[in-house]
């Protein structure tokens, strides 16, 4: 795998696209053609050259292309979109929108990400070692429902912004930290792991896939049926050892919900009044 | 201002007689002169052996400006994302812009011009956001435009119909129309706005329905204002959007509106403008069993000379739809099932917008695109029929390229019909037609025809000696240029005009925009009689406290307001 390092020549103070700098539009040109790619600081049309310094080398297929960005802000937006194949490695933060539709491939975030990570993305990996903002894997504001993240997966070792997984109708995302409101906001199909507290509300509108929460959920949505105590999940073909209070829902949407929302009981003791609704709790369901 | 000299162009100018010849066109000081005024010494020369040379194009109705379209703009983000659409900035040249069903502001102006257009009309905005709306027209570059004003719900007019007070209704239009410095009178589907805004109507009115707390019915309402359009000797004709529209069975409706006003012709005998008469020509008692009507009213508009109309052809893909017919966007929602706005305006209007997307596979979109083209064929006349999209309601205005392939080249048709509805297809009679539109029936339908009906046919819509200067040049010959078979290479020539000329300078060139201008906007004055005129602003003012939350002052909308305004006197 040939390795392409971009580093900024200057703190960039407005938002710089860099979208053209993806292994698919790099492979198999010269050094010079790159340098000679668009991208707009702001309003201004700039060329590569113009904002970063570029060395390393260049494969011939994308698959073989690797690019690191260094020294990167919250102000580089669009690294890795529409990217297909190869792999991108982003030492420092990355701005709104990385990872925007793509569709194959690897982007690595060594810092933290900023909002609409990974929207409407349909295939490939994303891994943030630090947070990541709001809308993870989410559509983007207007656009047709469910037509959020469709496939691929999105790890998150920090915590994670609003609305995480909103829209999506496949692929897995996993937060090893906190979310914020409404993670699984109209979620149609896929897969939420949160490993630390939910702020609240989690899979509202949902009529599809699943949500398991780990952590404290500070609020539930009323309009999910409680189904009873579940002693483990599987989440991306792993057995996660519960027991879990198990939702359906979400009723405000359709009549037979099929969202499957997981809770876990050990750190959710103020929802233990649902227990009521189940008659005797039998110790066989808990077992661990 | 710099002296241009066109030169060997092939020019097709219906007005003046002209139908097909090489020529040349001298341009100075934002008019026409002739070539021999124009000293070639300083003067830019544009070569134009081998191109076509029209008059700028018009558009009678769009709705590109006021508070309704940015409402839309709020509501469509996702028309925004598209990053292929964008308009970059040139310093000096041009700003930037996005969008295609309700692009920003300064996309419209540039899109336009693009294609050669340098008029238009918008279509409807309500006399207390006009302001808003000249706001607006005043940032959109390059076009000339206008606004036409929504009377049909207005209290003050209902009430002075009510008591068959046609004089105080001729005298309120008419400082309403000098207060918010509007063009012409539309009426959006009479009445229904007003029993919507009671909360009586879910559906909209019948034209002999009785509108709910008045004695009236749409019909007064037509009568009253084609009364006082024709009395105040305005250029334009009442601007109708009949009732029922979009409900199939409407073209009853639309056959009754026009009886209603038929015989109420202005100076040059025009007597109503149909406005995207395609939504109002619907057989059928259901959207399953719907059919075209456009035989029917091809026929009456045939047989009545003072009835012109406006294609509202559908285009297939996604779109925004807006009106001032709130009851039947309230219905469209319910059909579309996806984001609404509603908005009432105080004692004036109130209005709708629903997203939609027009399908090649749904039977009703089919018939709906098989009518407005069935409509503009029928119709003999070329010069009755204006090409609309009523943009951005059966798609946006940058697709009339297409809508003209479609209407020179029955191939195009054939082609668009084999990817449709079968069904569908089958229950058309636009197979049938082997009518193709010649190019001097595309000038008529574009540039004459809405110069006509806007009443500015000295100034537009044509290429003689003190004309403007709103030139399109477009880079085919019509002399070698077969339109049947190579219609991409039309839609393409039109999208891209090779020049565009506008009050006598060069704004586009290759399709690209090279300069920005600012054009005009037209309003009217219409004569008042000043002890009538006090008269109904007394009673104007009093009732003024009470209807509305702005002031009097805040209302009227002076010149000093506006970038460039051109009044045109009516007396």
């Amino acid at each position: 795998m040939q390795t392409l390092i971009l580093k900024p020549k200057y703190p960039f103070i407005v938002p710089v696209e860099v979208e053209k700098i993806i292994p698919d539009k790099v492979a198999g040109k010269a050094l010079g053609e790159i340098l000679k790619l668009t991208v707009y600081e702001g309003n201004r049309r700039k060329t590569v050259g113009d904002l970063f310094e570029v060395s390393g080398e260049i494969a011939s297929k994308p698959e073989e292309q690797e690019i690191i960005f260094q020294n990167t802000s919250m102000k580089i937006r669009r690294i890795g979109e529409k990217m297909s194949a190869g792999k991108i490695v982003v030492e420092g933060d990355a701005g709104p929108l990385a990872g925007y539709k793509m569709s194959g491939g690897t982007l690595i975030i060594k810092g933290n990400a900023g909002p609409w990570l990974g929207a409407s993305m349909k295939n490939g990996t994303i891994e943030v070692f630090g947070n990541a903002g709001g809308f993870v894997g989410s559509k983007l504001r207007g656009e047709e429902f469910h037509k959020g993240m469709s496939g691929g997966t999105i790890i998150i070792h920090g915590n994670a912004g609003r609305e995480v997984g909103a829209h999506m109708s496949g692929g897995n995302i996993l937060v090893e930290g906190d979310v914020s409101v409404l993670p699984g906001l109209h979620m149609a199909k896929g897969n939420i792991l949160i490993k630390g507290n939910c702020a609240g509300w989690p899979g509202t509108h949902m009529i599809g896939g699943k949500i398991i929460v780990l952590g404290h959920v500070d609020s539930m949505v009323p309009s999910f049926t409680f189904e009873g105590i579940m002693p483990k999940v599987k989440f991306m073909g792993q057995k996660i050892k519960g027991p879990f209070y198990f939702f359906m829902g979400d009723l405000l949407d359709t009549e037979f919900p099929s969202g499957k929302l997981y809770i876990l009981r050990e750190t959710n003791k103020h929802l233990s009044f649902y227990e009521q609704f189940m008659g005797e709790v039998k110790d066989e369901w808990l077992e661990v | 201002m710099a002296e241009i000299l066109i030169k060997n162009g092939y020019v097709i100018d219906p007005l003046n007689g002209i139908h097909g010849e090489v020529m040349d066109i001298g341009v100075k000081n934002g008019k026409i002169v002739p070539p021999d005024q124009v000293d070639t010494r300083y003067a830019k020369i544009i070569d134009a052996s081998g191109c076509l040379v029209v008059p700028g194009g018009i558009d009678v109705h769009t709705h590109v400006a006021g508070p309704k379209v940015n409402a839309g703009r709020l509501l469509m983000p996702q028309d925004h994302y598209k990053i292929g659409r964008v308009i970059r900035a040139i310093p000096g040249i041009r700003r930037s812009g996005t969008g295609k069903s309700v692009p920003s502001v300064t996309n419209i102006g540039y899109k336009y011009a693009r294609m050669g257009w340098t008029t238009v009309m918008e279509a409807a905005s309500p006399p207390l956001y006009t302001r808003h709306t000249h706001h607006e027209l005043d940032d959109t570059p390059i076009v000339d435009k206008g606004v036409n004003l929504l009377l049909d719900s207005n209290w003050f007019i209902l009430e002075y119909i009510e008591n068959k007070d046609q004089v105080r209704v001729n005298a309120f239009v008419s400082w309403i129309l000098r207060a918010t410095k509007s063009y012409a009178v539309k009426l959006v589907d009479p009445g229904s706005a007003e029993a919507w805004s009671r909360g009586v109507a879910t559906q909209p009115l019948n034209i002999d329905d009785v509108i709910p707390g008045t004695s009236l019915t749409p019909k007064d309402i037509l009568t009253a204002l084609a009364n006082a359009v024709r009395d105040l000797g305005l250029p334009h004709p009442i601007h109708v959007h009949a009732n029922m529209l979009g409900l199939p069975g409407n073209y009853v409706t639309t056959m009754k509106t026009v009886e209603t006003v038929a015989n109420i012709a202005n100076k040059r005998g025009l007597s109503i403008h149909l406005a995207h008469l395609q939504f109002n020509a619907y057989k059928g008692d259901s959207y399953a069993t719907m059919l075209s009507a456009a035989e029917e009213l091809a026929k009456l508009i045939n047989n009545l000379s003072g009835v012109t109309f406006d294609m509202g052809q559908v285009v297939f893909g996604g779109t925004v739809t807006m009106t001032a017919d709130a009851p039947w966007e309230f219905y469209l929602y319910h059909i579309a099932k996806w984001k609404w706005v509603a908005k009432d305006v105080e004692a004036e209007t109130a209005a709708g917008i629903v997203p939609y997307k027009f399908r090649r596979h749904v039977y009703t979109n089919v018939i709906q695109w098989g009518i407005g083209l069935e409509l503009a064929l029928l119709v003999k006349d070329a010069s009755k029929v204006v090409v609309s999209t009523d943009h951005p309601n059966a798609g946006p205005f940058t697709r009339y390229p297409q809508i003209i392939a479609w209407l020179m080249s029955k191939k195009a048709r054939e082609e668009e019909m084999s990817r449709l509805n079968k069904k569908a297809v089958k229950r058309l009679s636009l197979p049938a037609i082997d009518r193709e539109y010649t190019f001097e029936e595309f000038v008529l339908s574009t540039r004459v025809a809405p110069a006509k009906i806007i009443g500015l046919e000295k100034i537009k819509g044509h290429l003689g000696v003190g004309a403007d200067a709103d030139i399109a040049i477009y880079g085919i010959d019509p002399r070698t240029f077969d339109p049947s078979r190579e219609y991409e290479r039309l839609v393409k020539a039109i999208k891209y005009a090779k020049y565009t000329i506008k009050d006598g300078e060069i704004v586009v060139k290759d399709g690209k925009i090279v300069k920005t201008v600012y054009g005009r906007t037209f309003y009217v004055e219409p004569p008042s009689e000043p002890k009538l005129e006090s008269e109904v602003l007394s009673d104007v003012k009093e009732k003024f406290k009470e209807w509305y939350s702005v002031t009097l002052n805040n209302y009227v909308i002076l010149n000093e307001e506006l970038r460039k305004v051109e009044p045109i006197r009516t007396y």
